[in-house]
C-alpha cells in the first residue's frame, strides 16, 4: 500500500514537471509566433517604403532632362556663368540688330547672391524696343532697374542708351 | 520541439530580410531629400522677385507713346525701378503748349501718382523743349 502510494506521489510530481514543461514550451512558442508576425509585418513595411521610394528615385531621374533645362537659366558667379550671361545677352542684340557693348558686370555679395550688369546699346527705335521686349521675357530672374535710350538727332532714327539689369538667378550650391 | 526550430529558423531569416531592406531604405532616403533641395532651391532662384511693381518698361513705352498728341515727338526715355518704385522720365519737343496739356493730361492715368514737368511750358515759345518725370504708384 505504501509502495503504491510512493508511486503515485512520484507520478503526480512526473505530470506536474511535465505539464510545467509543456506550459513553458508552449508559452515560449506562442512568443515567438507573436514575434515572427510583428517582423512579417515590418518587412512588409519596409518593403513598401522601399518601392515608394525607389519609384520616387525613378520620378526624380525622369526630372533630370527638366532639371537641364531650369539650369541653363541658372548662373554661376563664377567667371565662366558671368561670360555665359553676358554671351547670352549680347547674342540677343545680335538677333535684334542692336549694338551692345557690356560697360560693366559686378557680382553681388549680399545674402542673396546677384549680378549687375551694365550694358549700352545703339539701333533704331524698332530694334531698340526689341531688344527691351526680349530683355523683359529673358526666361530668368532677371530685373531691369534702369533703361535709358536718347535720340541721336532728329532726322535720323538713331537711339543709344544704356540698360541695366539684376539678375537673381544664381545657381545654389551642390 | 520541431515546431520551435522551424520557428526560429523562420523568425532569423526574417530579421535578415528586414534588416537588409532597413538598409536599402535607409540609403535612398539619404539621397533624396538632397535632390528635392536642389530642385526646390533651383526653382526658387528662378522665381521673380517680390519687388511690388511689376509693369514692364515697354509696356509703359507703349501706351506713353499710343496716347501722346501727334504733335509731340519723343526723343528720350529714361526708365528706373528702385525700392518698389518706378520712375519713367520722358524729354521731347511739342509744337504748341495745348499738345503739351493734353499730353499732361493723358499722363494723368490711375497707376500714376505724380506727373512733373521740368519747367513751366505756359510761357515758352514753340517748339518747347519738355522734360517729364511721371512715378507710378
Amino acid at each position: 500500500m505504501k509502495r503504491a502510494i510512493h508511486l503515485l506521489i512520484i507520478l503526480i510530481l512526473i505530470d506536474l514537471v511535465c505539464a510545467t514543461g509543456m506550459w513553458f514550451g508552449f508559452a515560449h512558442l506562442r512568443d515567438k509566433k507573436v514575434e515572427e508576425i510583428s517582423l512579417i509585418d515590418q518587412v512588409e513595411e519596409e518593403t513598401r517604403l522601399g518601392q515608394d521610394l525607389l519609384s520616387l528615385k525613378r520620378t526624380l531621374l525622369t526630372t533630370d532632362r527638366a532639371q537641364s533645362e531650369i539650369t541653363k537659366y541658372l548662373y554661376d558667379v563664377s567667371e565662366e556663368g558671368q561670360i555665359k550671361f553676358v554671351t547670352q545677352i549680347e547674342q540677343l542684340g545680335t538677333t535684334t540688330g542692336v549694338m551692345i557693348e557690356t560697360q560693366s558686370l559686378e557680382v553681388g555679395t549680399d545674402s542673396q547672391p546677384s549680378m549687375r550688369a551694365v550694358f549700352s546699346l545703339k539701333g533704331s527705335w524698332a530694334q531698340t524696343y526689341h531688344f527691351l521686349r526680349l530683355l523683359e521675357t529673358f526666361p530668368t530672374n532677371l530685373t531691369l532697374t534702369r533703361f535709358e535710350v536718347k535720340r541721336g538727332s532728329q532726322y535720323i532714327d538713331e537711339w543709344s542708351g544704356s540698360a541695366v539689369a539684376l539678375i537673381s538667378s544664381i545657381r545654389p550650391p551642390r | 520541439m520541431p515546431s520551435y526550430i522551424s520557428l526560429s529558423s523562420g523568425i532569423k531569416t526574417l530579421q535578415e530580410q528586414f534588416d537588409e531592406k532597413k538598409s536599402f531604405s535607409m540609403a535612398t532616403s539619404k539621397e533624396i531629400p538632397g535632390q528635392l533641395t536642389l530642385i526646390t532651391q533651383q526653382l526658387a532662384a528662378l522665381r521673380p522677385t517680390s519687388d511690388g511693381v511689376g509693369v514692364a518698361p515697354s509696356r509703359l513705352m507703349e501706351v506713353i507713346l499710343n496716347n501722346k498728341p501727334k504733335n509731340i515727338e519723343i526723343n528720350a526715355f529714361l526708365f528706373t525701378k528702385a525700392n518698389n518704385a518706378i520712375t519713367v522720365q520722358l524729354s521731347g519737343v511739342s509744337d504748341t503748349r495745348e499738345d503739351l496739356l493734353a499730353f499732361q493730361k493723358t499722363l494723368q492715368t490711375p497707376e500714376v501718382q505724380t506727373v512733373k514737368f521740368g519747367g513751366s511750358f505756359i510761357t515758352k515759345q514753340a517748339p518747347i523743349d519738355f522734360v517729364v518725370t511721371v512715378t507710378f504708384k
